[in-house]
C-alpha cells in the first residue's frame, strides 16, 4: 500500500476512533507489555511461577522443594494448556535420523555439530522444539493490556 | 412455539444450560441436545467459557477491581459478578459473597423476598434477596445465550424460548412460586418447572433411546438418588402399564435435605487439615482454598486409581513464599473411606433414622442444614415413610433399581456403597441404571423434557408431589401462650395433575371486605389418599409441614367495608408447575387469589 495513503488513514482514524487510537499507543511507547507478560501473569495466578522463581530456595531441602514443585507444576501446566496450544516443531522421535531440506526455516530449526553449509542435511534430532499452535488468551481492549502488573499486592482489610 | 427448547439446571452450587434446536428434529426423532459453554469472569481481565456457571454472586465494592476488569463480553450489571471468579474471590471476601441462594429460597424461617444476603454482610454492602440472587444467575445465562446463540435475531432470544427450569423435588409450592418469580424478574416468561430427579431420569431415557423398555419391566419401582452440591433429593418412579405399553409415574418425593457434595468436600478438607501441624487454624484464606482444591484432586486420584494407598497433598506457603511455609501432608485411603463412605454413606439398618438436632461443623448460621450427614439414613427414612403411603404391606419400600445423579457419584466407590446398602435392605441385588453425564444430566434431561412436552418421547406422570391443606382454627377456649389447635382441610390431593383445577368441597368461609384474610398453609409428602375437602382433626407431627401462610385482601371497591362475603376455595395446579388457590364467592362470579406471605416466619405446627 502507498505509505502516504496509509499514514493519512492512520492519522484520520486515530483522530476519530478512540478504540483505534488506544491500539496505536503501544506501538509508540517502548514499555514491556503485550501478550508475553500476560502469559507470565497467568502462570503466576494459576501456578505461582513468579513467586517460585523469585524465592531463594538454597535454604530448603530437596523434599521440601519437591513437595511444592508438584503443586506449582500442576497449576502452571493447567494454565499453559488452557491458554496456549503448544506442539513440537518436529514430530519425529528424539534421537531419530532426520533429513533437513534446503528451504528450512532457521528460526524453527537450529543446526549443531558438523554444519558444512551445503543442504540438504542428514542429522539426528536432539530436541523436537516447541511452538505455539493456538493462543486462547483473553481478549482485552489494548488500553487494559498495557498494565505491567503480574500479580496485584493483596491487603487484608481489618 | 419457540425454535429452541432450553433446559436450565439452577443448582445450589452450579448452574447449567442445555438446549435443542427443534429445526434439527425429524418426524420421529427428537433434536439432538447440546450444552452451552458459559462465558464468565474466571479472573480479573479474564473471561472464559466453562461448562457450568457456579451459582455464586459477588457484590463488588467500588474500585475493588481495575476499571473494566470484571466486564463481560456483553453489557452486564457492572459491580455484580456471577460464576467462577465470584466463587474463588468471594471465598477470601465472605462478607460480599452470596452463596446457596437456592437453599435460602426454600427456607421458611426467613423473609425470602427481603434483602438478607449475604447473611453476614459488611455494613456497606447492598444486600439482595434470595429471589434476586437466583434471578442474577438466570440473567447471566440469558445474556450468555443471547450473546452466543441469539445474536441479532430477536426471535431467538432466551426471553422468547420455552424454558424448562429444574427445582428440587422437595421444593414446596412456596419455593416453586419464588423460583418462577426469579425467572420472571430475569425476563423469562415462558418457564415450566421440572423436578430435578425427574430431569435426571429423562436424561437417562434420552441416552437409552428405545432400549429403556428392555431395562425395566411393569411393577418396577425405580429410586432416583440425586446428591447435588448442596441438597439431596430422592424420588420413586413406578413402571406401570397403560394400553399395553409401559408408562412411568412418579410416586413419591423426599423431604428437603440440605446436605450434599460440598459438605463431603468440606469434611474431607477438615479431616486432612487435622493432620497438619497447626490444623485449619494455621492456614490463611488463600491456603484454605488451595487445600480444598488439593483435597478434591487427591480424592479423584484415589477413586480413579484403586491401587494407590495415599496421595500427597501440599499447600504452598503464604504470601510470596511458596516453598518456605509450604505444608505437606497426604490423603490416605483410610481417611477417604472413613470420612466419605463411613461418614456420609454408612452401612445402616433400614429402620435407622437420621439423628435430630443441630450438629456443629456442618452448620452455618441461618440455613437449617441436615443434622445427620449419613445420607443412607435419610434414604432409609424416605423409604420407610413411603412404605405406609404406598401400601406395600411391609415396613420398607424395595426399589428394583437405582439411578444416581450428581457429581459426587462420579466416584464408583460411592455408587457401589449405596448399591450395597440398598441390596442388603432388599435381600437381593438392586442394580443401578447406567447414568451418563452426572454433572450436566439435569440440564440435558430438562431440554429433553421440553421436547417430550411437544410430543416426542415418553412423559413421566405424577402430578403434584404433595398434598396441600389450609388450617382451620377450631373453636377452643383461649389459653394464653398456646396457639389454638387447628384442623387441616385438604385443598390439593397428592398427584393432582398440572393444568387442572377443581373446587374444594367443604365448608364456606366468610371473607370480610377491607380486612386481610389469612390462611395457614400446610403440605405433606406422605398423605397420598386424602381427597380434596377432607378435614383432618389430628396427624403425626412429621406428616404435615407448615408452609408460608396465604393471604388476600378484598379491596373495598368489591363491596362495603365490614361486609362478609361467603367464599369457597378453588385450587389450580398450573401448567408451569405452580399452585394457585382462589376464593370464589358463592353469591356472584367474583374471585380473589390467595398469595403466599413469605415475609412472615412460620412456626412449628402444634
Amino acid at each position: 500500500m502507498n505509505r502516504l495513503w496509509q499514514a493519512l488513514k492512520v492519522f484520520w482514524r486515530t483522530l476519530t476512533d478512540p478504540d483505534f487510537a488506544a491500539r496505536v499507543v503501544p506501538l509508540l511507547v517502548k514499555a514491556p507489555t503485550g501478550p508475553d507478560l500476560r502469559v507470565l501473569a497467568l502462570l503466576q495466578r494459576d501456578g505461582r511461577l513468579i513467586d517460585f522463581l523469585e524465592e531463594d530456595i538454597d535454604a530448603y531441602t530437596d523434599a521440601q522443594i519437591g513437595a511444592a514443585v508438584r503443586d506449582i507444576h500442576r497449576g502452571c501446566r493447567k494454565s499453559l494448556h488452557e491458554y496456549l496450544t503448544i506442539e513440537p516443531i518436529m514430530i519425529e522421535g528424539e534421537e531419530a535420523r532426520v533429513m533437513i531440506a534446503a528451504d528450512f526455516d532457521p528460526a524453527e530449526i537450529r543446526l549443531i555439530g558438523n554444519v558444512d553449509g551445503a543442504p540438504p542435511f542428514q542429522g539426528v534430532l536432539k530436541h523436537h522444539g516447541w511452538r505455539v499452535k493456538e493462543v486462547h488468551l483473553p481478549v482485552l481492549p489494548a488500553a487494559r493490556d498495557a498494565s505491567s502488573v503480574l500479580s496485584p499486592a493483596e491487603v487484608e482489610v481489618v | 412455539m419457540s425454535r429452541f427448547v432450553v433446559g436450565i439446571d439452577l443448582g445450589t452450587t452450579n448452574s447449567a444450560l442445555a438446549y435443542a434446536d427443534t429445526r434439527a428434529a425429524t418426524a420421529d426423532a427428537a433434536a439432538p441436545i447440546r450444552t452451552l459453554a458459559i462465558p464468565q469472569v474466571v479472573g480479573v481481565n479474564d473471561v472464559a467459557e466453562r461448562p457450568v456457571l457456579p451459582s455464586f454472586l459477588y457484590l463488588a465494592a467500588p474500585k475493588e477491581f481495575p476499571a473494566g476488569g470484571i466486564d463481560l463480553p456483553w453489557e452486564g450489571p457492572g459491580d455484580r459478578m456471577v460464576g467462577t471468579f465470584a466463587r474463588e474471590h468471594g471465598a477470601k471476601v465472605p462478607g460480599r459473597l452470596v452463596s446457596s441462594a437456592k437453599s435460602w429460597l426454600s427456607h421458611a424461617g426467613v423473609d425470602r423476598r427481603g434483602a438478607i444476603l449475604p447473611w453476614s454482610a459488611a455494613a456497606d454492602v447492598a444486600k439482595v434477596s434470595p429471589v434476586e440472587a437466583s434471578s442474577a444467575y438466570l440473567a447471566h445465562l440469558r445474556d450468555a445465550w443471547n450473546h452466543l446463540i441469539a445474536g441479532q435475531t430477536a426471535d431467538d432470544r432466551l426471553e422468547r424460548q420455552d424454558v424448562f427450569l429444574t427445582v428440587p423435588a422437595s421444593f414446596d409450592a412456596v419455593a416453586r412460586e419464588l423460583t418462577v418469580e426469579a425467572a420472571r424478574a430475569a425476563g423469562l416468561e415462558q418457564v415450566t418447572l421440572l423436578e430435578e430427579p425427574q430431569a435426571a431420569f429423562y436424561a437417562w431415557l434420552a441416552a437409552q433411546g428405545e432400549r429403556w423398555r428392555k431395562k425395566v419391566k411393569v411393577g418396577d419401582l425405580l429410586l432416583v438418588c440425586d446428591i447435588g452440591g448442596g441438597t439431596t433429593d430422592f424420588t420413586l418412579i413406578a413402571v406401570t402399564e397403560q394400553d399395553g405399553d409401559l408408562a412411568l409415574t412418579r410416586m413419591a418425593v423426599g423431604e428437603h435435605i440440605l446436605l450434599g457434595g460440598d459438605n463431603m468436600d468440606l469434611a474431607l478438607a477438615h479431616a486432612v487439615a487435622a493432620t497438619l501441624p497447626n490444623g485449619m487454624e494455621g492456614l490463611d484464606a488463600t491456603q484454605r482454598i488451595a487445600l480444598g482444591h488439593a483435597c478434591r484432586d487427591a480424592k479423584e486420584a484415589l477413586f480413579s486409581n484403586p491401587s494407590k494407598a495415599a496421595v500427597p497433598v501440599a499447600v504452598l506457603g503464604r504470601g510470596s513464599k511458596v516453598i518456605g511455609g509450604a505444608v505437606k501432608t497426604e490423603l490416605t485411603r483410610e481417611t477417604l473411606t472413613r470420612v466419605l463412605l463411613d461418614g456420609f454413606l454408612p452401612r445402616v439398618a433400614p429402620t435407622d433414622l437420621p439423628a435430630r438436632g443441630r450438629r456443629v461443623g456442618l452448620t452455618e448460621i441461618g440455613l437449617p442444614y441436615a443434622a445427620d450427614p449419613a445420607i443412607t439414613r435419610h434414604v432409609a427414612r424416605f423409604l420407610g415413610q413411603q412404605a405406609g403411603s404406598l401400601h406395600t404391606g411391609g415396613n420398607f419400600v424395595k426399589p428394583s433399581a437405582v439411578l444416581f445423579n450428581g457429581g459426587v457419584f462420579k466416584a464408583g466407590e460411592l455408587r457401589t456403597r449405596v448399591v450395597e446398602v440398598l441390596s442388603a435392605w432388599a435381600g437381593e441385588a438392586v442394580p443401578s441404571l447406567e447414568a451418563t453425564d452426572l454433572d450436566l444430566a439435569v440440564a440435558l434431561g430438562a431440554a429433553y423434557y421440553g421436547q417430550v412436552r411437544r410430543g416426542k418421547g415418553i412423559r413421566i406422570r405424577g402430578g403434584v408431589p404433595r398434598s396441600y391443606y389450609v388450617g382451620i382454627e377450631t373453636a377452643a377456649p383461649a389459653v394464653p401462650g398456646i396457639a389454638p389447635p387447628i384442623k387441616a382441610l385438604c385443598v390439593v390431593p397428592l398427584g393432582m395433575e398440572e393444568g387442572t383445577e377443581a373446587d374444594v368441597p367443604g365448608p364456606e368461609f366468610g371473607l370480610v371486605v377491607g380486612e386481610p384474610a389469612e390462611f395457614r398453609f400446610l403440605g405433606s409428602t406422605t398423605r397420598r389418599d386424602d381427597p380434596a375437602g377432607l378435614v383432618l382433626d389430628r396427624w403425626q407431627p412429621e406428616e404435615l409441614q407448615e408452609l408460608a401462610p396465604m393471604e388476600t385482601v378484598l379491596p373495598a371497591e368489591d363491596g362495603q367495608a365490614g361486609e362478609a362475603v361467603p367464599v369457597r376455595l378453588h385450587a389450580h395446579v398450573t401448567e408451569v408447575g405452580t399452585l394457585e388457590l382462589w376464593c370464589n364467592s358463592t353469591r356472584d362470579p367474583r374471585r380473589w387469589k390467595l398469595e403466599f406471605n413469605v415475609r412472615e416466619t412460620s412456626e412449628e405446627v402444634p
